[in-house]
């Protein structure tokens, strides 16, 4: 089952790129291109006679390296593989980083572009690692399986009394979404956003991409909903996936209107997680 | 050969071959075999000595006494030394001699300290590698080298005030169980000497270029040998909370630092030195947990630290530009690989070999949290400036060696790596048992509530390792082939981050009109003020290991 948990992050991945291209579609005429631009990308590859659209060997590393952490993450989210919080967390940094050595390929104009998002991606990790624990800390709990545990027996997280603690629950993961949307490498499909030139470098940053937002989504999903695929039950697969696609949703989400920040409030932009977590682990600790 | 031998080569051997390899200069065709033989011999040696006591038999010739734990420090330390002494050995203008040579005295110094069971023999080997580093230092053009010479000397200078602490409160010479301010002193050398601290001691040596940089991994080495040594003074349960507040700080301060690097060497130097905090961090935490995490990361951090530099490293400012060459052929690619790996694992990455130790000490801190939540930014700042140093310092593999010789060793290496990282229990349980039983700790149970390991395995790595291979393969089959790369990772402002371009504009008028009072005053510093600081800190250490020498002399402590 291990060997699925990366396909299924996928599917969550290009469920938040087409949220967050419906909600960028003001700017984006087709806003189902970010998946269906998959296409053309192959077509590309195809044609290509002289080299130019295909992928170098450190590009490919860097993104099997993304997809091998995404896809530990996700195998620990549905309950096929390692699900305490340092590995999901580590797991997750090796799918950002796998990516970035992706992105950091280009050069000029593309390259500083990298940069700007290797300096963006670190500001979240603060907010993405806050955003986790506190997650953790609503169930009192080191791993998943513990908090499955505590769900089927007092119920799904976000129904889980006293008030405040669900509240912050949800809080918490509106500033992992957010950080995670923020960790994500900019979409090919905006121009003058892509990070990389050709287009099986191009290929890489959708597959990276989506198996980073599935992977987040996921794990979000289970620590607000529960479930996993221990059990191949509807009651099993059911709050997961619903979870997961409400977190994905969320990702896109966020992703859409980070695209039309500039300048400063860009820059500002992990900072307000931050505070979004930090006001999320009060509200869990003061509950 | 007897066992006495064995040891007298372990100890000995580093400092042996160096010696020969100098001895053979005009003989340039004899040099590197014989000094390879005998670095090899030193370490088959060291390895021998760390056998023998694993299976329990005492090896003992004067008041030298291996341990199990200091038998491996030994081990991993001259491993980790003639890696940097490969290396060093192309080093232009003659720097490579005072180098190799430096390497073979730390190396024989690291193993005296570790062995040691006398207060005396600590103090006489302890300021040795930075008189080694010394040697380097002044056969150097550069004059970056005296930067790192004054922490190094200072912090000879505090293990000293701390082991005779150590021996003021037992009166004895032998290393014994005290409390007290002498094991402090001795972890804030450590902290020092392992480049944890930004901006001093091995940490500026390692930014730098000059030969004596590549002497960094013996201050390293010796960092451990310190805090082994503090270890066993202390055993305490409790959690030291100033040095795992002081580590906590250090990682996320690397992190940063690493990504605002402008070069290859600083790059390298924070990224270390993030890491090189954890195992303090752990030992900070306290308990059987924060010592099993200890031990568990030393061996990682040590080697992954070295295999970077040895893989991305180039000798000399003059060789930078073959950079451009780099990732080029299926010899690039095997060393960007295996680059990549030491890089992961330097940084507890999972599924590298330092991921054990991080996840043992990051879930420790975890649960430490739960009680009391003062140890949470401790524990997310550890995790998360560990993943900033990750993603600052992954662009380095870009600059791996593209050398047959290099890439296999480099890819070996890597290859015990990942085995540690993904079987940590299958490779040493025993070890870390027997060397917990030695140091007195409780026995660590998961059924006592101990966190266990997260069992990765081969078949479910495989498993998750299958379908992103897949997918990755499918990209490069409709490619018909990966394109060829060249590219310098420490290119100029061209390619910098648009944030820190605008900074740097800002700061550009300042700067300007600066420069040439700053670099004279620099000039002068570093000519005069800092060897002379750095020759008075050193001179009044080595008057203090002389003293305690003397004083443990008297007791007789050969």
């Amino acid at each position: 089952m291990a060997a699925a948990a990366l396909p299924i992050a996928l599917v969550f991945g290009i469920l938040a790129d087409l949220a967050s291209g419906l909600v960028s579609r003001p700017s984006e005429r087709l806003w189902w291109r970010r998946v269906t631009g998959l296409g053309p990308d192959v077509l590309l590859i195809l044609r290509d006679r002289k080299g130019r659209e295909r992928v170098s060997a450190v590009e490919a590393g860097g993104a099997a390296a993304a997809m091998l952490g995404s896809g530990t993450a996700a195998a620990g989210a549905l309950g096929v593989g390692p699900d305490d919080i340092v590995l999901l967390y580590l797991a997750l940094a090796v799918g950002s980083v796998g990516a970035l050595v992706v992105a950091l390929g280009g050069r000029g104009a593309r390259e500083a572009r990298a940069r700007s998002h290797r300096l963006l991606a670190a500001a979240a990790e603060p907010a993405f690692a806050v955003g986790l624990g506190v997650m953790f800390l609503r169930y009192g709990a080191l791993d998943l399986e513990a908090v499955r545990g505590t769900q089927q027996v007092l119920g799904t997280g976000l129904l889980l009394l006293p008030g405040l603690a669900a509240a912050g629950l949800a809080v918490a993961a509106l500033a992992f979404a957010a950080s995670g949307a923020l960790r994500l490498l900019p979409s090919t499909a905006r121009p003058g956003a892509s990070p990389v030139a050709g287009a099986g470098p191009s290929l890489l940053v959708r597959l990276c991409r989506w198996s980073m937002a599935g992977a987040t989504a996921l794990v979000a999903g289970v620590l607000l909903a529960g479930g996993g695929l221990g059990r191949l039950t509807l009651e099993g697969i059911l709050p997961v996936a619903l979870g997961a696609l409400g977190v994905a949703v969320a990702i896109g989400v966020a992703d859409a209107l980070l695209a039309r920040l500039t300048g400063a409030w860009r820059l500002a932009a992990p900072g307000i997680a931050l505070v979004i977590a930090a006001a999320a682990a009060a509200m869990v600790v003061l509950a | 050969m007897s066992r006495v031998t064995i040891l007298q080569a372990a100890l000995g051997g580093p400092v042996v071959a160096a010696i020969a390899w100098l001895g053979l200069v005009r003989m340039p065709w004899l040099r590197r075999p014989v000094g390879a033989v005998l670095a090899l011999g030193a370490l088959a040696s060291s390895c021998v000595v760390f056998w023998l006591v694993y299976r329990g038999e005492e090896l003992v010739w004067r008041s030298f006494r291996p341990g199990l734990l200091a038998a491996t420090v030994v081990v991993v330390v001259e491993l980790t030394l003639l890696l940097a002494a490969m290396r060093a050995e192309s080093l232009p203008d003659g720097g490579n001699a005072p180098t190799i040579v430096g390497l073979g005295v730390c190396a024989c110094a690291v193993a005296a300290l570790s062995y040691a069971g006398s207060i005396g023999v600590v103090a006489l080997a302890l300021p040795l590698p930075t008189v080694a580093t010394w040697g380097a230092a002044l056969s150097g053009r550069g004059r970056e080298d005296a930067r790192g010479l004054i922490g190094l000397a200072a912090a000879d200078a505090v293990a000293l005030i701390g082991l005779s602490l150590i021996y003021a409160r037992t009166g004895s010479v032998a290393v014994d169980v005290v409390g007290g301010v002498g094991p402090a002193l001795l972890l804030l050398a450590a902290l020092l000497k392992a480049g944890a601290i930004p901006g001093v001691a091995t940490w500026r040596l390692s930014a730098g270029k000059g030969p004596a940089s590549w002497l960094e991994a013996a201050m390293r080495g010796q960092a451990v040998a310190l805090a082994a040594l503090a270890a066993l003074t202390m055993r305490t349960s409790a959690p030291v909370v100033a040095l795992a507040i002081a580590a906590a700080v250090t990682i996320p301060l690397g992190g940063v630092l690493a990504l605002l690097g402008g070069t290859k060497e600083r790059i390298l130097a924070a990224a270390a030195g993030a890491a090189a905090g954890l195992p303090f961090l752990a030992l900070g935490l306290g308990g059987a947990v924060g010592t099993r995490a200890f031990l568990l990361l030393f061996p990682a951090v040590l080697l992954a630290a070295a295999l970077v530099a040895f893989l991305t490293r180039e000798p000399g400012a003059e060789h930078r530009a073959t950079d451009r060459k780099a990732v080029t052929g299926a010899w690039g690619w095997l060393a960007a690989a295996a680059a990549g790996v030491a890089i992961g694992s330097l940084l507890g990455m999972p599924p590298g070999g330092g991921f054990p130790g991080t996840w043992l000490a990051l879930s420790l801190a975890a649960a430490r949290s739960e009680v009391t939540l003062a140890w949470l930014p401790a524990a997310a700042g550890a995790a998360v400036g560990l993943t900033v140093a990750f993603a600052a310092s992954i662009t380095l593999v870009r600059a791996a060696r593209p050398r047959a010789v290099t890439a296999a060793i480099g890819a070996i290496m890597a290859l015990g790596l990942l085995y540690v990282g993904a079987q940590p229990v299958r490779v040493g349980i025993g070890w870390w048992i027997r060397v917990e039983t030695a140091l007195g700790l409780p026995e660590v149970l998961p059924t006592a509530g101990a966190p266990g390991f997260p069992i990765i395995g081969g078949v479910r790595m495989a498993l998750l390792l299958a379908p992103a291979l897949a997918l990755v393969a499918a990209v490069v089959a409709l490619g018909r082939g990966v394109r060829d790369v060249r590219w310098d990772p420490t290119a100029g402002s061209r390619g910098e981050a648009i944030p820190v371009r605008r900074l740097r504009r800002l700061l550009e008028p300042f700067a300007a009109v600066s420069r040439p009072l700053t670099e004279q005053v620099v000039r002068a510093r570093s000519l005069g003020a800092g060897y002379g600081l750095a020759a008075v800190l050193e001179i009044a250490a080595v008057l203090l290991a002389g003293r305690i020498v003397l004083l443990s002399a008297r007791a007789g402590f050969l």
